[in-house]
Protein backbone atom coordinates (compact mmCIF):
# COMPACT_ATOMS: atom_id res chain seq x y z
CA UNK A 1 0.00 0.00 0.00
CA UNK A 2 2.45 2.22 0.97
CA UNK A 3 4.51 1.43 -2.21
CA UNK A 4 1.58 1.94 -4.03
CA UNK A 5 1.17 5.60 -2.75
CA UNK A 6 4.62 6.18 -3.18
CA UNK A 7 4.88 5.51 -7.23
CA UNK A 8 1.64 7.04 -7.59
CA UNK A 9 2.39 10.47 -6.16
CA UNK A 10 5.91 9.98 -7.95
CA UNK A 11 4.43 9.77 -11.00
CA UNK A 12 1.51 12.52 -10.28
CA UNK A 13 3.95 15.08 -8.99
CA UNK A 14 6.78 13.80 -11.40
CA UNK A 15 5.03 13.01 -14.98
CA UNK A 16 1.29 14.06 -15.05
CA UNK A 17 1.39 17.56 -13.40
CA UNK A 18 4.70 18.82 -15.15
CA UNK A 19 3.12 17.55 -18.58
CA UNK A 20 -0.12 19.47 -17.86
CA UNK A 21 1.46 22.85 -16.77
CA UNK A 22 4.74 22.65 -18.72
CA UNK A 23 7.02 22.98 -15.55
CA UNK A 24 8.75 20.88 -12.54
CA UNK A 25 9.95 21.19 -9.22
CA UNK A 26 13.56 21.79 -10.60
CA UNK A 27 12.58 24.09 -13.11
CA UNK A 28 12.81 27.22 -11.29
CA UNK A 29 10.95 29.02 -8.55
CA UNK A 30 8.36 31.71 -10.39
CA UNK A 31 8.52 35.41 -10.02
CA UNK A 32 7.75 37.53 -6.66
CA UNK A 33 4.99 39.26 -6.73
CA UNK A 34 2.81 37.60 -9.54
CA UNK A 35 -0.80 38.29 -8.79
CA UNK A 36 -3.29 35.38 -8.51
CA UNK A 37 -6.05 33.79 -10.51
CA UNK A 38 -8.86 34.38 -8.90
CA UNK A 39 -10.95 31.90 -10.75
CA UNK A 40 -13.01 29.76 -8.67
CA UNK A 41 -12.00 26.31 -10.42
CA UNK A 42 -8.32 27.19 -10.13
CA UNK A 43 -8.88 27.72 -6.45
CA UNK A 44 -10.62 24.45 -6.15
CA UNK A 45 -8.39 22.29 -8.27
CA UNK A 46 -5.19 24.06 -6.88
CA UNK A 47 -6.00 25.15 -3.34
CA UNK A 48 -8.05 22.82 -2.04
CA UNK A 49 -7.09 19.56 -4.09
CA UNK A 50 -3.70 20.17 -3.69
CA UNK A 51 -3.51 21.54 0.09
CA UNK A 52 -5.77 19.09 1.19
CA UNK A 53 -5.92 16.38 -1.12
CA UNK A 54 -2.37 15.84 -2.13
CA UNK A 55 0.12 17.86 -0.25
CA UNK A 56 -1.89 16.79 2.98
CA UNK A 57 -3.02 13.35 2.12
CA UNK A 58 0.05 11.95 0.68
CA UNK A 59 2.28 12.50 3.51
CA UNK A 60 0.10 11.53 6.37
CA UNK A 61 -0.78 8.12 4.84
CA UNK A 62 3.34 7.43 3.89
CA UNK A 63 4.53 9.05 7.26
CA UNK A 64 1.35 7.12 9.17
CA UNK A 65 1.31 3.79 7.92
CA UNK A 66 5.07 3.63 8.09
CA UNK A 67 5.17 5.06 11.97
CA UNK A 68 2.05 3.02 12.56
CA UNK A 69 4.12 -0.26 11.94
CA UNK A 70 6.49 0.66 14.73
CA UNK A 71 5.17 1.31 18.53
CA UNK A 72 1.45 0.78 18.04
CA UNK A 73 2.27 -2.50 15.97
CA UNK A 74 4.44 -3.86 18.53
CA UNK A 75 1.67 -3.67 21.20
CA UNK A 76 -0.64 -4.82 18.77
CA UNK A 77 1.31 -7.94 18.21
CA UNK A 78 2.75 -8.26 21.58
CA UNK A 79 6.17 -8.02 20.68
CA UNK A 80 7.01 -5.13 22.66
CA UNK A 81 7.06 -7.83 25.72
CA UNK A 82 10.39 -9.73 24.69
CA UNK A 83 11.94 -6.03 24.16
CA UNK A 84 10.43 -4.81 27.46
CA UNK A 85 11.66 -7.73 29.28
CA UNK A 86 15.37 -7.48 28.06
CA UNK A 87 17.64 -5.39 30.08
CA UNK A 88 17.25 -2.48 28.07
CA UNK A 89 15.94 0.77 28.85
CA UNK A 90 12.25 2.14 27.40
CA UNK A 91 14.05 4.59 26.30
CA UNK A 92 16.42 3.13 24.17
CA UNK A 93 14.17 0.89 22.32
CA UNK A 94 11.35 4.43 21.90
CA UNK A 95 15.16 6.05 20.65
CA UNK A 96 15.89 2.78 18.41
CA UNK A 97 12.49 2.91 17.11
CA UNK A 98 12.33 6.53 16.28
CA UNK A 99 16.15 6.53 14.53
CA UNK A 100 14.59 2.98 11.84
CA UNK A 101 11.79 5.82 10.95
CA UNK A 102 14.06 8.81 10.65
CA UNK A 103 16.31 7.00 8.51
CA UNK A 104 13.24 5.33 6.46
CA UNK A 105 11.91 8.39 5.46
CA UNK A 106 15.50 10.13 4.89
CA UNK A 107 15.66 6.82 1.87
CA UNK A 108 11.98 7.60 1.37
CA UNK A 109 11.99 11.37 0.86
CA UNK A 110 14.81 10.85 -1.31
CA UNK A 111 13.55 8.54 -3.30
CA UNK A 112 10.71 9.92 -3.99
CA UNK A 113 12.27 13.26 -5.37
CA UNK A 114 14.50 11.49 -7.36
CA UNK A 115 11.80 9.29 -9.15
CA UNK A 116 9.87 12.94 -9.64
CA UNK A 117 12.90 14.84 -10.73
CA UNK A 118 13.30 11.87 -13.55
CA UNK A 119 9.38 11.95 -14.58
CA UNK A 120 9.74 15.75 -15.23
CA UNK A 121 12.84 15.44 -17.12
CA UNK A 122 10.75 12.31 -19.50
CA UNK A 123 7.76 15.13 -19.40
CA UNK A 124 9.03 18.63 -19.67
CA UNK A 125 12.68 18.06 -20.71
CA UNK A 126 16.32 18.60 -19.02
CA UNK A 127 15.84 19.79 -15.09
CA UNK A 128 17.61 23.36 -14.60
CA UNK A 129 17.76 23.65 -10.75
CA UNK A 130 18.59 20.97 -9.42
CA UNK A 131 20.32 22.91 -6.44
CA UNK A 132 16.52 22.68 -5.34
CA UNK A 133 17.08 18.97 -4.70
CA UNK A 134 18.43 18.90 -0.78
CA UNK A 135 15.43 21.65 -0.11
CA UNK A 136 12.51 19.39 -1.28
CA UNK A 137 14.07 16.46 0.07
CA UNK A 138 14.19 18.66 3.87
CA UNK A 139 10.36 19.99 3.42
CA UNK A 140 9.00 16.37 2.39
CA UNK A 141 11.11 14.61 4.99
CA UNK A 142 9.75 17.30 7.52
CA UNK A 143 6.43 16.58 6.35
CA UNK A 144 6.68 12.84 6.62
CA UNK A 145 8.31 13.35 9.97
CA UNK A 146 5.78 15.31 11.37
CA UNK A 147 3.28 12.75 10.80
CA UNK A 148 5.59 10.15 12.40
CA UNK A 149 5.70 11.96 15.39
CA UNK A 150 1.97 12.27 15.56
CA UNK A 151 1.77 8.66 15.18
CA UNK A 152 4.37 7.46 17.70
CA UNK A 153 2.36 9.82 19.97
CA UNK A 154 -0.80 7.77 19.28
CA UNK A 155 0.58 4.87 18.93
CA UNK A 156 2.09 5.46 23.27
CA UNK A 157 -1.29 6.66 24.33
CA UNK A 158 -3.49 4.37 22.16
CA UNK A 159 -1.24 0.69 21.66
CA UNK A 160 -3.00 0.23 18.49
CA UNK A 161 -2.06 0.37 14.45
CA UNK A 162 -5.37 0.79 12.98
CA UNK A 163 -6.44 3.35 15.57
CA UNK A 164 -3.17 4.98 14.73
CA UNK A 165 -4.03 5.64 11.64
CA UNK A 166 -8.06 6.42 12.56
CA UNK A 167 -6.98 9.12 14.85
CA UNK A 168 -4.45 10.44 12.71
CA UNK A 169 -6.79 10.96 9.28
CA UNK A 170 -9.89 12.23 11.73
CA UNK A 171 -7.23 15.18 13.37
CA UNK A 172 -6.11 15.97 9.82
CA UNK A 173 -9.69 16.50 8.70
CA UNK A 174 -10.25 18.75 11.84
CA UNK A 175 -7.57 20.73 12.47
CA UNK A 176 -7.47 21.60 8.33
CA UNK A 177 -11.46 22.26 9.03
CA UNK A 178 -10.68 24.67 11.69
CA UNK A 179 -8.12 26.29 9.74
CA UNK A 180 -10.15 27.16 6.54
CA UNK A 181 -13.08 28.51 9.16
CA UNK A 182 -10.56 30.78 10.89
CA UNK A 183 -8.95 31.92 7.71
CA UNK A 184 -12.10 32.54 6.13
CA UNK A 185 -13.13 34.80 8.67
CA UNK A 186 -9.73 36.36 10.50
CA UNK A 187 -7.54 36.23 7.31
CA UNK A 188 -4.29 34.23 7.28
CA UNK A 189 -2.66 34.37 10.37
CA UNK A 190 1.52 33.25 11.05
CA UNK A 191 0.52 31.71 13.68
CA UNK A 192 -1.72 29.02 12.08
CA UNK A 193 1.78 27.55 10.49
CA UNK A 194 2.63 26.59 13.72
CA UNK A 195 -0.55 24.08 13.65
CA UNK A 196 0.67 20.07 13.39
CA UNK A 197 -1.13 18.82 10.14
CA UNK A 198 -1.07 22.71 8.39
CA UNK A 199 2.40 23.09 8.75
CA UNK A 200 3.04 19.42 7.61
CA UNK A 201 0.30 20.40 4.24
CA UNK A 202 2.63 23.61 4.10
CA UNK A 203 6.18 21.96 3.82
CA UNK A 204 4.81 18.85 1.58
CA UNK A 205 2.98 22.08 -0.62
CA UNK A 206 6.37 23.36 -1.57
CA UNK A 207 6.52 20.69 -4.34
CA UNK A 208 3.30 22.18 -6.25
CA UNK A 209 4.17 25.46 -5.71
CA UNK A 210 7.19 25.10 -7.62
CA UNK A 211 4.71 24.23 -10.19
CA UNK A 212 1.70 26.31 -10.36
CA UNK A 213 2.37 28.87 -7.37
CA UNK A 214 4.27 31.92 -8.17
CA UNK A 215 6.94 31.79 -5.73
CA UNK A 216 7.17 34.65 -3.18
CA UNK A 217 3.81 34.75 -1.54
CA UNK A 218 2.25 31.62 0.04
CA UNK A 219 -1.20 32.33 1.10
CA UNK A 220 -4.40 29.87 1.23
CA UNK A 221 -6.23 31.86 -1.67
CA UNK A 222 -8.93 30.14 -1.91
CA UNK A 223 -9.63 31.43 1.97
CA UNK A 224 -9.51 34.54 0.61
CA UNK A 225 -11.62 34.75 -1.62
CA UNK A 226 -14.29 32.79 0.37
CA UNK A 227 -13.60 35.80 3.06
CA UNK A 228 -13.75 38.37 0.50
CA UNK A 229 -11.83 41.47 0.33
CA UNK A 230 -11.19 41.79 3.96
CA UNK A 231 -9.14 38.90 4.45
CA UNK A 232 -5.32 40.04 4.83
CA UNK A 233 -3.79 38.44 1.49
CA UNK A 234 0.14 39.28 1.74
CA UNK A 235 2.04 36.36 3.80
CA UNK A 236 5.29 35.99 2.08
CA UNK A 237 7.21 32.90 1.49
CA UNK A 238 9.90 33.76 4.14
CA UNK A 239 7.07 34.96 6.60
CA UNK A 240 5.38 31.08 6.39
CA UNK A 241 8.41 29.16 6.22
CA UNK A 242 9.76 30.90 9.15
CA UNK A 243 6.67 29.59 10.76
CA UNK A 244 6.54 26.38 9.24
CA UNK A 245 9.90 25.42 9.81
CA UNK A 246 9.52 26.50 14.04
CA UNK A 247 6.38 25.09 13.94
CA UNK A 248 7.48 21.47 12.69
CA UNK A 249 10.50 21.74 15.36
CA UNK A 250 8.28 22.48 18.32
CA UNK A 251 5.86 19.93 16.95
CA UNK A 252 8.34 17.08 16.39
CA UNK A 253 9.55 17.75 19.89
CA UNK A 254 6.51 17.99 21.74
CA UNK A 255 4.74 14.74 19.90
CA UNK A 256 8.04 12.82 19.98
CA UNK A 257 8.63 14.00 24.25
CA UNK A 258 5.16 13.15 25.14
CA UNK A 259 5.07 10.20 22.92
CA UNK A 260 7.91 9.12 25.17
CA UNK A 261 6.37 9.95 28.26
CA UNK A 262 3.23 7.62 27.63
CA UNK A 263 5.35 4.92 26.36
CA UNK A 264 7.65 5.05 29.57
CA UNK A 265 4.29 3.94 31.12
CA UNK A 266 2.32 2.29 29.06
CA UNK A 267 1.60 -0.89 30.29
CA UNK A 268 1.12 -4.60 27.65
CA UNK A 269 -2.04 -5.84 29.20
CA UNK A 270 -3.01 -7.81 26.73
CA UNK B 1 19.54 -2.25 41.46
CA UNK B 2 22.66 -3.03 41.66
CA UNK B 3 23.92 -6.06 40.88
CA UNK B 4 24.04 -8.13 44.48
CA UNK B 5 26.59 -10.84 45.33
CA UNK B 6 24.03 -14.39 45.52
CA UNK B 7 24.00 -15.92 48.72
CA UNK B 8 21.80 -19.07 49.16
CA UNK B 9 19.89 -17.77 51.97
CA UNK B 10 18.37 -15.28 49.60
CA UNK B 11 15.24 -15.90 48.26
CA UNK B 12 15.26 -16.24 44.26
CA UNK B 13 11.35 -14.17 43.88
CA UNK B 14 9.32 -12.62 46.91
CA UNK B 15 6.10 -11.37 45.76
CA UNK B 16 4.04 -10.04 49.00
CA UNK B 17 0.40 -8.72 49.40
CA UNK B 18 0.85 -7.64 45.55
CA UNK B 19 -2.49 -6.03 44.08
CA UNK B 20 -3.18 -4.59 40.58
CA UNK B 21 -6.66 -3.74 39.23
CA UNK B 22 -7.64 -3.30 35.64
CA UNK B 23 -10.43 -0.05 35.95
CA UNK B 24 -13.03 -1.31 38.21
CA UNK B 25 -11.71 -5.12 37.41
CA UNK B 26 -9.07 -6.69 40.38
CA UNK B 27 -6.54 -8.25 38.89
CA UNK B 28 -4.84 -9.34 41.83
CA UNK B 29 -5.81 -8.88 45.49
CA UNK B 30 -3.64 -10.45 47.28
CA UNK B 31 -0.82 -12.48 45.97
CA UNK B 32 2.19 -13.31 48.14
CA UNK B 33 4.46 -16.23 47.10
CA UNK B 34 7.92 -17.00 47.15
CA UNK B 35 10.53 -18.92 45.21
CA UNK B 36 13.12 -20.22 47.03
CA UNK B 37 16.79 -20.06 45.24
CA UNK B 38 17.69 -23.92 43.39
CA UNK B 39 13.94 -24.37 43.34
CA UNK B 40 11.19 -24.96 40.49
CA UNK B 41 8.27 -23.12 42.11
CA UNK B 42 4.25 -24.24 40.34
CA UNK B 43 2.44 -21.18 39.83
CA UNK B 44 -1.47 -23.16 39.63
CA UNK B 45 -4.86 -21.02 39.40
CA UNK B 46 -7.80 -21.07 37.37
CA UNK B 47 -8.15 -18.79 34.51
CA UNK B 48 -8.29 -15.40 35.26
CA UNK B 49 -6.84 -15.68 39.33
CA UNK B 50 -4.02 -13.29 38.56
CA UNK B 51 -0.90 -15.40 37.12
CA UNK B 52 -0.24 -13.82 34.23
CA UNK B 53 -0.90 -10.53 35.59
CA UNK B 54 1.60 -11.21 38.83
CA UNK B 55 4.17 -12.15 36.88
CA UNK B 56 3.96 -9.10 34.31
CA UNK B 57 3.70 -7.42 37.31
CA UNK B 58 7.38 -9.16 38.55
CA UNK B 59 8.58 -8.00 35.17
CA UNK B 60 7.32 -4.66 34.81
CA UNK B 61 4.76 -4.94 32.61
CA UNK B 62 2.48 -4.02 34.37
CA UNK B 63 2.65 -1.60 37.52
CA UNK B 64 1.23 -2.96 40.42
CA UNK B 65 -0.95 -0.87 42.75
CA UNK B 66 0.00 -1.85 46.21
CA UNK B 67 2.28 -4.70 47.81
CA UNK B 68 6.36 -6.08 47.62
CA UNK B 69 7.88 -7.46 44.91
CA UNK B 70 11.92 -8.25 45.71
CA UNK B 71 14.03 -10.20 43.18
CA UNK B 72 17.06 -11.51 44.14
CA UNK B 73 16.10 -9.48 47.40
CA UNK B 74 16.27 -6.04 45.78
CA UNK B 75 13.19 -4.20 44.77
CA UNK B 76 13.03 -3.41 41.19
CA UNK B 77 12.77 0.14 40.04
CA UNK B 78 12.59 1.71 37.01
CA UNK B 79 13.70 0.35 33.76
CA UNK B 80 15.14 -2.48 36.30
CA UNK B 81 18.19 -3.12 34.28
CA UNK B 82 20.01 -5.28 36.82
CA UNK B 83 17.14 -7.48 37.96
CA UNK B 84 16.26 -8.40 33.96
CA UNK B 85 19.85 -9.31 33.35
CA UNK B 86 19.10 -12.01 35.73
CA UNK B 87 15.59 -13.00 34.99
CA UNK B 88 14.35 -14.34 31.82
CA UNK B 89 10.73 -14.17 30.95
CA UNK B 90 8.60 -16.44 28.94
CA UNK B 91 4.83 -14.84 27.91
CA UNK B 92 2.26 -17.65 27.86
CA UNK B 93 1.80 -16.50 24.02
CA UNK B 94 5.11 -15.70 22.77
CA UNK B 95 5.46 -13.19 20.07
CA UNK B 96 8.24 -12.48 17.85
CA UNK B 97 8.88 -10.52 14.53
CA UNK B 98 7.70 -12.74 11.78
CA UNK B 99 10.52 -11.95 9.24
CA UNK B 100 12.99 -12.92 11.17
CA UNK B 101 14.39 -16.53 11.11
CA UNK B 102 14.29 -18.39 14.72
CA UNK B 103 18.20 -18.08 15.00
CA UNK B 104 18.14 -14.57 13.96
CA UNK B 105 15.43 -14.10 16.68
CA UNK B 106 18.05 -15.35 19.11
CA UNK B 107 20.50 -13.54 17.69
CA UNK B 108 18.58 -10.12 18.20
CA UNK B 109 17.63 -10.66 21.76
CA UNK B 110 20.77 -12.15 22.58
CA UNK B 111 22.83 -8.68 20.97
CA UNK B 112 19.58 -6.89 22.61
CA UNK B 113 20.82 -8.86 25.90
CA UNK B 114 24.24 -7.69 25.80
CA UNK B 115 25.75 -10.95 25.31
CA UNK B 116 29.54 -9.90 24.10
CA UNK B 117 31.11 -11.47 20.85
CA UNK B 118 28.95 -12.33 18.26
CA UNK B 119 30.72 -15.96 18.22
CA UNK B 120 29.86 -16.68 21.50
CA UNK B 121 26.19 -15.30 20.86
CA UNK B 122 26.22 -17.59 17.70
CA UNK B 123 27.30 -20.70 19.36
CA UNK B 124 24.58 -20.24 22.08
CA UNK B 125 21.76 -19.38 19.97
CA UNK B 126 22.81 -22.72 18.02
CA UNK B 127 22.72 -24.27 21.66
CA UNK B 128 19.36 -23.20 22.54
CA UNK B 129 17.92 -24.08 19.49
CA UNK B 130 19.11 -27.39 19.65
CA UNK B 131 17.89 -28.10 23.49
CA UNK B 132 14.54 -26.68 22.21
CA UNK B 133 14.07 -28.96 19.13
CA UNK B 134 14.45 -26.13 17.11
CA UNK B 135 17.32 -26.91 15.23
CA UNK B 136 15.87 -27.84 12.24
CA UNK B 137 13.68 -24.40 11.93
CA UNK B 138 16.41 -22.33 12.96
CA UNK B 139 16.42 -20.85 8.74
CA UNK B 140 12.81 -20.39 8.48
CA UNK B 141 11.32 -17.43 9.52
CA UNK B 142 9.09 -17.00 12.28
CA UNK B 143 6.08 -16.29 10.53
CA UNK B 144 5.81 -19.52 9.52
CA UNK B 145 6.52 -21.32 12.94
CA UNK B 146 3.51 -23.38 14.92
CA UNK B 147 2.30 -22.11 17.93
CA UNK B 148 4.30 -25.05 19.67
CA UNK B 149 6.93 -24.10 17.90
CA UNK B 150 6.68 -20.18 19.06
CA UNK B 151 6.38 -21.44 22.07
CA UNK B 152 9.77 -23.46 21.80
CA UNK B 153 11.27 -20.45 20.84
CA UNK B 154 9.48 -18.16 23.42
CA UNK B 155 11.26 -20.68 25.97
CA UNK B 156 14.99 -20.42 24.01
CA UNK B 157 14.90 -16.38 24.34
CA UNK B 158 13.56 -17.15 27.94
CA UNK B 159 17.22 -18.93 28.27
CA UNK B 160 18.89 -16.61 26.78
CA UNK B 161 22.15 -15.23 28.86
CA UNK B 162 21.97 -18.26 31.49
CA UNK B 163 19.24 -16.13 33.96
CA UNK B 164 19.50 -17.00 37.88
CA UNK B 165 15.43 -16.82 37.55
CA UNK B 166 13.16 -18.23 34.89
CA UNK B 167 9.37 -17.03 34.65
CA UNK B 168 7.85 -18.77 32.64
CA UNK B 169 3.86 -18.91 31.73
CA UNK B 170 2.60 -21.70 30.42
CA UNK B 171 5.53 -23.28 29.00
CA UNK B 172 4.03 -26.51 27.80
CA UNK B 173 0.91 -24.61 25.89
CA UNK B 174 0.62 -26.28 22.65
CA UNK B 175 3.30 -28.35 22.93
CA UNK B 176 3.05 -32.01 22.00
CA UNK B 177 4.42 -34.67 24.13
CA UNK B 178 8.04 -34.61 22.99
CA UNK B 179 7.78 -31.07 23.86
CA UNK B 180 6.80 -31.63 26.66
CA UNK B 181 9.12 -33.81 27.90
CA UNK B 182 11.84 -32.00 26.90
CA UNK B 183 10.59 -28.86 28.66
CA UNK B 184 10.71 -30.93 31.93
CA UNK B 185 14.31 -32.06 30.91
CA UNK B 186 15.40 -28.45 30.41
CA UNK B 187 14.29 -27.05 33.27
CA UNK B 188 15.89 -29.86 35.11
CA UNK B 189 19.32 -28.99 34.18
CA UNK B 190 18.18 -25.77 34.55
CA UNK B 191 17.87 -26.39 38.28
CA UNK B 192 20.65 -28.68 38.98
CA UNK B 193 22.97 -25.23 37.43
CA UNK B 194 21.48 -23.90 41.22
CA UNK B 195 18.99 -21.53 39.01
CA UNK B 196 15.47 -21.05 40.02
CA UNK B 197 12.06 -21.75 38.02
CA UNK B 198 8.99 -19.99 38.58
CA UNK B 199 6.15 -22.05 36.29
CA UNK B 200 2.66 -21.45 35.48
CA UNK B 201 0.73 -24.38 34.51
CA UNK B 202 -2.14 -26.03 33.69
CA UNK B 203 -0.63 -29.15 33.75
CA UNK B 204 -1.18 -30.31 37.00
CA UNK B 205 0.45 -33.90 37.08
CA UNK B 206 3.67 -32.58 35.40
CA UNK B 207 3.52 -29.70 37.91
CA UNK B 208 3.35 -32.51 40.91
CA UNK B 209 5.78 -34.20 39.34
CA UNK B 210 8.51 -31.72 38.91
CA UNK B 211 8.07 -28.91 41.43
CA UNK B 212 9.23 -28.66 44.86
CA UNK B 213 6.99 -26.24 46.07
CA UNK B 214 3.41 -24.61 44.76
CA UNK B 215 1.46 -21.18 44.88
CA UNK B 216 -1.98 -21.50 44.52
CA UNK B 217 -4.64 -18.67 43.58
CA UNK B 218 -7.97 -18.14 43.26
CA UNK B 219 -9.74 -14.75 42.72
CA UNK B 220 -6.32 -12.80 42.44
CA UNK B 221 -5.30 -14.33 45.87
CA UNK B 222 -2.98 -16.71 46.92
CA UNK B 223 -5.16 -19.71 48.79
CA UNK B 224 -1.65 -21.76 50.03
CA UNK B 225 1.41 -22.37 49.33
CA UNK B 226 3.80 -25.15 50.44
CA UNK B 227 5.20 -28.82 49.25
CA UNK B 228 3.04 -30.45 47.40
CA UNK B 229 3.27 -33.48 49.25
CA UNK B 230 2.65 -31.28 52.56
CA UNK B 231 0.04 -29.77 51.12
CA UNK B 232 -1.91 -33.13 49.91
CA UNK B 233 -1.68 -34.43 53.37
CA UNK B 234 -3.28 -31.27 54.54
CA UNK B 235 -5.75 -31.77 52.47
CA UNK B 236 -6.42 -35.44 53.22
CA UNK B 237 -5.72 -34.93 57.24
CA UNK B 238 -2.87 -37.25 56.64
CA UNK B 239 -1.07 -40.24 54.62
CA UNK B 240 -3.32 -42.43 53.33
CA UNK B 241 -2.76 -46.64 52.92
CA UNK B 242 -5.06 -48.99 51.09
CA UNK B 243 -4.58 -52.27 52.88
CA UNK B 244 -6.01 -55.92 51.83
CA UNK B 245 -5.96 -58.93 54.19
CA UNK B 246 -7.05 -62.46 53.61
CA UNK B 247 -9.57 -61.97 56.53
CA UNK B 248 -10.58 -58.78 58.64
CA UNK B 249 -11.86 -59.65 62.07
CA UNK B 250 -13.31 -56.85 64.65
CA UNK B 251 -10.34 -57.88 66.85
CA UNK B 252 -7.86 -56.91 64.11
CA UNK B 253 -9.79 -53.46 63.14
CA UNK B 254 -10.06 -52.27 66.82
CA UNK B 255 -6.36 -53.24 67.13
CA UNK B 256 -5.31 -51.09 63.55
CA UNK B 257 -6.65 -48.19 65.18
CA UNK B 258 -4.90 -47.99 67.81
CA UNK B 259 -1.84 -47.90 66.32
CA UNK B 260 0.27 -44.51 67.00
CA UNK B 261 -0.54 -42.06 64.33
CA UNK B 262 -3.60 -43.70 62.84
CA UNK B 263 -6.24 -41.19 62.90
CA UNK B 264 -9.22 -43.32 60.45
CA UNK B 265 -9.99 -46.64 59.79
CA UNK B 266 -12.41 -47.41 57.12
CA UNK B 267 -13.60 -50.62 55.41
CA UNK B 268 -13.81 -49.96 51.10
CA UNK B 269 -15.10 -52.88 50.92
CA UNK B 270 -14.43 -56.89 51.38
CA UNK B 271 -11.29 -57.14 53.32
CA UNK B 272 -9.93 -53.75 51.94
CA UNK B 273 -9.67 -51.29 54.31
CA UNK B 274 -8.45 -47.27 54.15
CA UNK B 275 -6.06 -46.22 56.92
CA UNK B 276 -4.97 -42.18 57.34
CA UNK B 277 -2.19 -41.57 59.68
CA UNK B 278 -1.11 -38.59 61.08
CA UNK B 279 2.79 -39.02 60.94
CA UNK B 280 4.60 -39.77 58.14
CA UNK B 281 6.02 -42.82 58.51
CA UNK B 282 6.13 -46.13 57.23
CA UNK B 283 2.60 -48.10 58.31
CA UNK B 284 3.27 -51.43 56.47
CA UNK B 285 5.67 -53.39 59.04
CA UNK B 286 3.23 -52.43 62.15
CA UNK B 287 0.04 -53.81 59.63
CA UNK B 288 1.70 -56.93 58.96
CA UNK B 289 2.67 -57.33 62.54
CA UNK B 290 -1.21 -56.72 63.49
CA UNK B 291 -2.76 -59.46 61.08
CA UNK B 292 -0.16 -61.83 61.93
CA UNK B 293 -0.97 -61.65 65.57
CA UNK B 294 -4.52 -61.54 64.46
CA UNK B 295 -4.05 -64.77 62.68
CA UNK B 296 -4.80 -63.00 59.60
CA UNK B 297 -2.32 -62.44 56.53
CA UNK B 298 -1.62 -58.82 55.25
CA UNK B 299 -2.33 -59.00 51.22
CA UNK B 300 -1.09 -55.99 49.79
CA UNK B 301 -0.77 -52.30 51.03
CA UNK B 302 0.24 -49.21 49.32
CA UNK B 303 0.94 -45.57 50.14
CA UNK B 304 -2.16 -43.04 48.51
CA UNK B 305 -0.63 -40.37 47.22
CA UNK B 306 -3.14 -37.50 46.89
CA UNK B 307 -2.99 -35.84 43.44
CA UNK B 308 -1.98 -31.87 43.03
CA UNK B 309 -5.45 -32.18 40.76
CA UNK B 310 -7.25 -33.24 44.13
CA UNK B 311 -5.73 -30.71 46.03
CA UNK B 312 -6.72 -27.75 43.08
CA UNK B 313 -10.07 -28.74 42.62
CA UNK B 314 -10.57 -28.58 46.42
CA UNK B 315 -8.84 -25.21 47.04
CA UNK B 316 -10.52 -23.52 43.89
CA UNK B 317 -14.08 -25.11 44.73
CA UNK B 318 -13.70 -23.74 48.45
CA UNK B 319 -12.34 -20.51 46.95
CA UNK B 320 -15.28 -20.04 44.97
Amino acid sequence: MVLGLFLFAALVFGYLLPTIDGKSITTGPNELGVSFSSDLWWVLVHNLAFNIGVSGVFPLLIGGFIAADSIASEFDYNTIVPLLTQPVRRGEVYAGKLLEKVLLLLVVSTLFTLLVIAGSEVSVGAQSHLEMIPLVIFTEFGAFLEYTALAFLVGSLARSGSMVLGILIAAFFLILVSVLVLAAYFGEQEPMFFLPVVNAVFLFKVIPFYIFQPWGVMVLQGYSIIAGPTAPVAVTVVSALEYVVAGLLANLVVAFAAGYYFFRRAEVKG
Amino acid sequence: MSCTPRTTSELALEVKNLTKSYGAFPGVWDVTLTVEQGTLHGFLGPNGSGKTTTMKCVMGLLRKASGLIRVFGEEPSGDAIEMKKRVGYMPESPSFPTYLKGREVLLTYGRIRGTSGERRLDEESRSLLQKVGLADAAEKVVGKYSRGMLTRLGLAVALLGHPDLLILDEPTEGLDPVGVIQVRDILRGVISEGRSVLLSSHQLPEVQQMCSKVTIVNNGRTVTEGSVGDLTRRLRGGVVYKAEFDSLSPELMSKLKKIDGVSEVEVLHDNIIRVVVSKDYDLRPLLARSATEYGALLLSCEREEASLEELFLSLVKEGD
